[in-house]
């Protein structure tokens, strides 16, 4: 079968290594580097980040997008023919919503894909409400969803949801 | 006498501001990277005209051209003072006002560079009805048939003749007040079955691995 593929973009330090590591069942495959300028952190993602999930005997590679803007030119080419787009950003971190909200636009103005915007680090206790970061980023509040990347379950709950919206099957009870 | 110079010495802000209420033709040329000469008619203290290789601007495109002389970096100018002949349209716009505006303009594109969207991040019109003031309101006007069918910044600078940063700038603000939105390319997309089953499939699969976990 011919592997199917995920997306997961955002600003640097958004969580989207750690997303895929929470999904991947193979060890993910990390381009991270020292940065080279000032990001918050002392290593950063400059190719893309690889992991892979089976699910129904289809297999479906994960792929994390750089972060910084002078990698860009990657965006496009991971996310042509995606199964869907997840779009991370910190939700402790406002000042990193516009950059997000541009690659969301950017991604999703030009490309057919379903999409869900995670927010994360909602362990912290300041950090911005999934449907606060809705309407600051001009989606339907269902189509945001509060998680925290280090979690399995919650990481595997955003891919749900976008599934979700694009089947219509809204599903009511809880695990 | 005469007056003439260069841009990179007298920025066109300054020389409008100090021709003040005179009457004649400003003509500006060699700018960088480009072969066009423009021709600005001004009658104390008025923009009648402005045109382009001897075309005439209209409105959207004559405040354009205004926002590029004033950000450009050299170009020979000279002023003829004569009576400046009548010509259509008639733009008829108070200079100070007009410096104001252009001035507002780049620093408002300077400070929010960082919120304004990819050149190639596609918008469509909203329905939402809202008063718009000019240039906003030349702009969409000029737009709006692009945007009723979704198009990018960039796309439009080519189709209106007007900067990209400009245009990059309207579609913010048009953003901001609710007159377009980013186009969601998936859901202009007619749904495929095959690929609503395969969603159906992987959904299943990934509500019995939660339950797993």
């Amino acid at each position: 079968m011919k592997p199917l593929k995920l997306v997961v973009s955002g600003p640097v330090g958004a969580g989207k290594t750690t997303f895929i590591q929470s999904l991947s069942e193979i060890p993910v495959v990390e381009t991270d580097e020292f940065a080279s300028e000032e990001i918050g952190k002392e290593k950063t993602t400059v190719a893309l980040d690889f992991g892979l999930l089976t699910l129904d005997g289809a297999p479906i590679h994960l792929f994390g997008t750089p972060g910084q803007e002078r990698f860009d030119f990657v965006w496009d080419v991971l996310v042509e023919g995606a199964l869907g787009l997840v779009v991370l950003v910190a939700g402790d971190q406002p000042a990193h919503f516009p950059k997000a909200r541009y690659i969301l636009e950017y991604l999703t103005s030009r490309h057919p894909v379903p999409f869900v915007l995670g927010v994360t680090r909602q362990d912290l206790p300041r950090v911005w409400a999934p449907e606060d970061v809705a309407d600051y980023f001009g989606l339907p509040h269902e189509q945001v969803v509060g998680l925290n990347a280090t979690s399995p379950t919650s990481a595997t709950l955003a891919l749900i949801r976008m599934l979700e919206l694009v089947t219509g099957e809204r599903w009511q009870g809880i695990y | 006498m005469a007056i003439f110079g260069n841009l990179r010495d007298m920025p066109l802000l300054d020389l409008l501001s100090m021709l003040g209420r005179r009457s004649g033709l400003l003509e500006v040329w060699n700018l960088p990277g480009e072969q066009d000469s423009y021709l600005l008619a001004l009658e104390r203290g008025r923009l009648l005209w402005v045109k382009a290789n001897g075309r005439r601007l209209d409105a959207l495109q004559a405040r354009s051209c205004l926002f590029a002389l004033a950000s450009a970096a050299e170009g020979a100018f000279e002023f003829v003072p004569t009576q400046p002949p009548e010509e259509n349209p008639h733009l008829d716009w108070p200079l100070e006002r007009l410096l104001l505006s252009v001035t507002s303009t780049q620093d408002e594109i300077s400070q929010q560079r960082s919120l304004l969207p990819d050149p190639a991040t596609r918008f469509q019109s909203a329905a939402l009805e809202v008063w718009l003031e000019e240039p906003l309101y030349s702009f969409w006007q000029r737009a709006r048939p692009l945007l009723d069918q979704g198009a990018s910044a960039r796309e439009l600078a080519h189709h209106l003749n007007i900067s990209l940063d400009e245009v990059r700038y309207y579609l913010h603000r048009l953003r901001l007040l609710g007159k377009v939105a980013p186009v969601r390319a998936y859901q202009a997309l007619r749904k495929d079955e095959a690929r609503q089953g395969l969603f159906q499939r992987l959904l299943a699969a990934l509500r019995g691995r939660g339950k797993g976990r």
